[in-house]
């Protein structure tokens, strides 16, 4: 009878045991974003943060860089192979690769993506990273070769882009927004696309990844343009994860056992772009006194309450280009007083005011509405710092796509404040380059100076690592001289999650999900 | 007046609406984006392009959107999800006035019920975003999950609405209850609420609703937002946030039809229920 | 007959209850009137303080050894009162203290003044939609009462056109075009327009009111008799109608336009489509001290309760003026 009892209790231990994994099996997370792009294929998506997350989930390339930054084959078998002279790269894709449809994934797909990127109508926003390649084809089903204009051991990097289906995306060398491919996204990453509307991704596991299969089944993101919710929703366990936490929230998650904080890079940095183009900002001297009469550090403490670094130019401190000898501007009132003093703009009239030839000193900055409050409060303190060294700025909010069109078409404004993402590459070419300041083009600022022109096509082409280096630190520093931005800071992102629910997390600080294969739900 | 002309002024006060919207937008400086080929922006140009519009728009053509789907199928959408929130707060705030009218009829001497009338106030005028809230503090609130998420949208967006009703039905039903033979009855014993529920009540119900629609659209862009729910607020916001011509014609245009088309049927149940109209 | 001397005959009044101001304030209902005349004097002072002191709503407070706090302030963690990022030494979500009565908003900043500064923002653009309400209110209602036929019939299609579509809509279409047309040199203006628009968009409800009343009172026997001894119609409109018998419906609504003018310029704000720095307004304190209401913050309920207050404040005005107004006519 005992026995008969203790088999019975065996057997209802094993039955809970099982029920508690079939429950497992179907676990899913959920995360939550402030927004989403309209348009998520490979080269649009790409223009937003947010996009570049989702696009992590769905798409792979032939070669990604791991956690060391080390760029190593993911659907290739090894590193690709240069021929003799240096001038064609060849890469060998893996057989048996399949999209989730089932299909194979040939040679054809890699060059068809290649195509899309470089389409003029694309307009992909880093397109020069593919400027040595002067053409790619396919040379049997597994195997694509690249021809280059000149010898760069670097170019496999460039090969990194997102490979997608050419039997879903059609013939055309242009995702144009109608094309039915922007609805099924199909790509070679862990998730495929289960369901999307405006506000709300279902993804589910690709029953064909190349690797082992994520333990989490289903991944929903949601998105509410409201951040405090985001907190609310989190804490109540109605979310798992928010990839980037704002800097306030941070003691109160700090005190809730249920969530745990997890600190990256941002590799981004935020800044006020001048057009150097207009008034008296083709004057390096008032661009330089800006950059001094903002007290940063103080806005960086109580904004941020630290969490980044002050920046001296465009390399951040985690950047092999990084000069260390520059610091960044300090803050110096008197200083700005001799500078702007010294350009005869000087208040003649005692309305509190400047004027440079008899126009009163107004600069215009344009802004979008779409920026989270913590920055809209950044802009606002730096505009006051202004009008106490009697510089008026007057500030236009715009709706997002007029203040886009205003900055990266029109370049119709004084100061806008941006933020600027960065992958492994630190590509700084599109920002500084004079080739670069056509509408829609990344020099908003339509900067030009011979001896950086020089030194970024230098650096763009040298293969000597040292040389490279050299280069990159004297960009730093003539940027950092010639200021046409005041460069803020970087600053340090956290995500929060709730660890009764996901551990063994781990983001990479670009892309974010790039190791999502390898998250745990808690048992 | 019959259902066609009705429908016919309905048509016309639809085209007014339309066509204002459409010359104001596509004739002001500045950039709104406009789908197809930049034009010369002139009136002229604006009521040539209007026809055009409109003769797609009947056909079924309201354009794209930047994602590159159709604004009607976006629209199809999201209109029903919008008069599911509506309708329900319609439903609720009726419902829940009934019982206070009846409550306030029935035990009006009890402190209870006179303090949750005052309570009910007080609330009605606490702003829809602090309500809304309000509601996810208390983790009430889960995005896009069952039946509570649905309440208490529905309950934030028609708390404006529930006083309305409550002063309108109780003034009916004080104003049925005062009548001669009404007193008469109830001096013989006969229940107040049977004799109060005359067409006046059903009269006053349907007014209220109809002029509290407008207001509840509007709620609905706020709530929407704050919850990130699919409705044709959240599209309306897109349309100003992106200066979507085509977006922002599109929804004026949707909800043109509705709004109109309630508005002018509210009118038609009206003169069906009021005899001195219908004479 | 005794002479009584002004300050007998007040001191005699005083013992009478029945009569004179507190009569007159008792019948208008004693709370009200107490609501009413204490917010307008706080208001009026808060408007005079923000022209009259060189105060800065924008500045930001450090911590101060020497301030002190209320024993029962709330204290973060580390003691420091109110402080979530003690680091930077800014006051963030301070408790009130002597310096600054109502603590500090999200950025250190004086709430008090702030509230000042805000109430000053939303009263007067509260004050131009209301402006433009009347103007266009009472243009269109009286053309729309006075003209019979073809123009009275197309005025109420017009109103009942405007009345189908919520307000919030059309001052987001107003938000487009705005937007677009003006230009950065107006900036300031932008904030005006949409308010105009708003009052403009509003003014159907008092043009219907006051067609009603002008529809009904033209065959009344004043207005016959008015006609008959020679006056003109604007005469007979502007001062018999409007001045006599519609002051207190355009008083009313008035007062009912102001507090929804408040509201709606939250909420705009809070969309991000309203006001934005150098401005300060109730809406932006609102909707950057928001989620404060999620983790216990007394700073937006105060700001909250400060918008509820003024909403309140016009609803019974209107009430009072209502009252006090319909008495005078019946007096008169």
């Amino acid at each position: 009878m005992s026995n008969l009892r203790s088999y019975k209790l065996i057997v209802c231990v094993l039955l809970l045991l099982s029920v508690d994994a079939n429950k497992l099996m179907a676990q899913e997370i959920k995360y939550i974003e402030t927004g989403m792009p309209d348009l998520l294929n490979p080269i649009d998506g790409a223009r937003e943060i947010v996009g570049v997350r989702i696009l992590q989930m769905l798409y792979r390339g032939m070669i990604a860089p791991n956690r060391m930054g080390e760029w190593e084959p993911i659907l290739t078998l090894g590193d690709p192979v240069f021929d003799e002279e240096l001038m064609t790269l060849t890469f060998h894709l893996k057989e048996g690769l399949l999209w989730p449809d089932g299909q194979p994934i040939t040679a054809e797909d890699v060059v068809h993506s290649y195509e899309i990127y470089v389409d003029p109508r694309s307009k992909y926003g880093n397109v020069d990273v593919f400027e040595n390649f002067d053409g790619v084809e396919a040379v049997d089903e597994h195997t694509i070769r690249f021809a280059l204009k000149r010898m760069d051991i670097r170019s496999k990097v460039r090969a990194g882009f997102f490979i997608m289906p050419s039997h879903l995306v059609g013939d055309s060398t242009y995702i144009a927004p109608e094309n039915e491919y922007n609805r099924i996204l199909t790509g070679a990453g862990p998730y495929v696309l289960k369901s999307i509307d405006e506000n709300h991704i279902e993804f589910v596991v690709n029953p064909k990844y190349f690797k082992v299969p994520p333990s989490i089944q289903s991944v929903q993101m949601i998105t509410n343009p409201v951040e405090d919710i985001h907190k609310a929703l989190l804490q109540a366990g109605h979310i798992d994860l928010d990839p980037v936490v704002r800097p306030r929230d941070l003691p109160e998650y700090q005190a809730d056992l249920n969530v745990e904080l997890l600190p990256y890079d941002s590799q981004s940095w935020y800044g006020f772009a001048y057009n150097c183009k207009r008034g008296i900002l083709r004057f390096r001297e008032v661009r330089q006194a800006l950059s001094m009469a903002f007290h940063r550090a103080e806005v960086l403490r109580a904004t941020f309450a630290d969490q980044g670094s002050l920046l001296s130019g465009p390399y951040t401190q985690s950047s092999p280009f990084f000069n260390h000898k520059i610091r960044p501007y300090p803050y110096e009132p008197g200083h700005i007083e001799v500078l702007l003093d010294s350009l005869e703009m000087i208040d003649t009239d005692g309305d509190g005011v400047r004027e440079f030839n008899g126009e009163p000193l107004v600069l215009h900055m344009v802004l979008s509405m779409r920026i989270s409050q913590d920055n809209k409060d950044i802009c606002a303190n730096f505009v006051q710092q202004l009008k106490s060294h009697k510089i008026e700025v007057i500030v236009d909010y715009q709706e997002h796509n007029s203040w886009y069109e205003k900055i990266f078409y029109e370049r119709d404004y004084d100061i806008t404040f941006v933020q600027w993402k960065f992958d492994n590459a630190s590509n700084i070419y599109p920002l500084f380059s004079q080739t670069q300041q056509d509408p829609g083009m990344y020099n908003i600022v339509q900067f030009e100076h011979d001896e950086i022109e020089e030194l970024l096509e230098r650096f763009r082409n040298t293969t000597d690592g040292t040389e490279r280096t050299e280069v990159g630190k004297r960009l730093h520093e003539l940027l950092h001289f010639e200021n046409p931005y005041t460069f803020l800071w970087t600053l340090q992102h956290s995500t929060a999650y709730r660890i009764d629910n996901i551990r063994r997390i781990n983001v990479d600080p670009f892309y974010y999900f790039s190791y999502i294969d390898e998250w745990l739900l808690e048992e | 007046m019959s259902l066609i002309r009705i429908l016919v002024q309905s048509v016309i006060k639809l085209i007014g609406v339309t066509s204002l919207v459409y010359v104001v937008l596509y004739c002001a400086p500045g950039h709104i984006a406009i789908h197809g080929v930049e034009k010369e922006r002139s009136l002229g140009r604006a009521a040539i392009d209007y026809v055009e519009w409109g003769g797609k728009v009947i056909t079924g053509d309201w354009g794209y959107y930047k994602d590159g789907r159709k604004i009607s199928e976006r629209l199809k959408q999201h209109i029903p999800r919008t008069l599911l929130l509506v309708g329900g707060s319609l439903v609720i705030s009726l419902l829940l006035s009934l019982l206070m009218v009846l409550a306030s009829l029935y035990w009006q001497h009890m402190v209870l019920v006179r303090s949750s009338i005052t309570i009910i106030n007080l609330l009605s005028g606490i702003h829809i975003i602090v309500l809304s809230y309000v509601f996810v503090l208390f983790d009430w609130a889960r995005p896009n999950e069952g039946f509570s998420f649905w309440l208490l949208i529905i309950l934030a967006l028609g708390n404006g609405a529930l006083v309305d009703y409550f002063s309108v039905l109780h003034s009916q039903f004080d104003k049925a209850l005062s009548q001669d033979y009404v007193s008469a009855a109830l001096a013989r014993g006969a229940d107040r609420f049977r004799h109060a529920t005359r067409y006046e009540i059903l009269l006053a119900i349907v007014e209220a609703t109809s002029s509290r629609i407008p207001a509840l659209i509007g709620g609905t862009i706020i709530v929407e937002y704050i919850f990130g729910y699919n409705g044709i607020g959240f599209d309306i916001i897109k349309a100003v946030e992106n200066r979507h011509f085509d977006l922002t014609m599109g929804v004026t245009t949707a909800l043109a039809i509705l709004l109109i088309g309630i508005s002018d049927m509210t009118q038609f149940v009206r003169q069906r229920l009021d005899p001195k109209l219908h004479s | 007959m005794t002479n009584l001397s002004l300050s007998e005959n007040w001191r005699q009044a005083r013992l009478r209850p029945d009569n004179g101001v507190w009569a007159r304030v008792r019948s208008l209902g004693t709370l009200r009137v107490v609501f009413v005349v204490t917010l307008s004097v706080i208001y009026a002072s808060l408007f005079l303080i923000t022209f009259l002191a060189d105060i800065d709503p924008h500045e930001r407070f450090r911590y101060n050894k020497d301030i002190v706090f209320n024993e029962d302030s709330m204290l973060a963690p580390g003691g420091v009162p109110g402080g979530v990022i003690e680091s930077s030494g800014v006051m963030v979500y301070a408790s009130p203290n002597e310096e600054h009565w109502l603590g500090n908003d999200e950025r250190g900043r004086d709430l008090l003044v702030r509230l000042a500064y805000g109430a000053r923002t939303s009263l007067t653009t509260g004050l131009v939609c209301v402006t433009f309400f009347l103007i266009a209110g009472t243009s269109f209602g009286v053309i729309a009462g006075y003209f019979e036929g073809r123009w009275h019939s197309l005025f109420v299609y017009l109103f009942n056109i405007v009345n189908t579509f919520p307000i919030l809509l059309l001052l987001l279409l107003a938000v487009i075009v705005i937007g677009a047309t003006v230009g950065v040199e107006f900036i300031f203006l932008r904030i005006y327009l949409l308010m105009a628009c708003l009052g403009f968009f509003s003014s159907p409800k008092l043009a219907e009111l006051i067609r009603g009343q002008i529809s009904s009172l033209k065959e009344t026997a004043f207005v016959q008799a008015s006609v008959a001894l020679g006056l003109k119609p604007y005469q007979i409109i502007g001062k018999h109608i409007l001045w006599y018998e519609c002051r207190p419906l355009i008083v009313v609504q008035s007062a009912y336009m102001m507090g929804q003018a408040i509201l709606v310029e939250t909420t705009l704000t809070y969309l991000n489509f309203g006001l934005e720095y150098p401005m300060v307004s109730w809406g932006l304190m609102f909707r950057s001290m928001a989620g404060g209401i999620m983790t216990g913050r007394f700073q937006p309920v105060i700001v909250m309760a400060a918008i509820a207050l003024a909403v309140y404040f016009f609803h019974y005005l209107a009430g009072i003026l209502n009252d006090l107004l319909a008495t005078e006519e019946r007096r008169g």
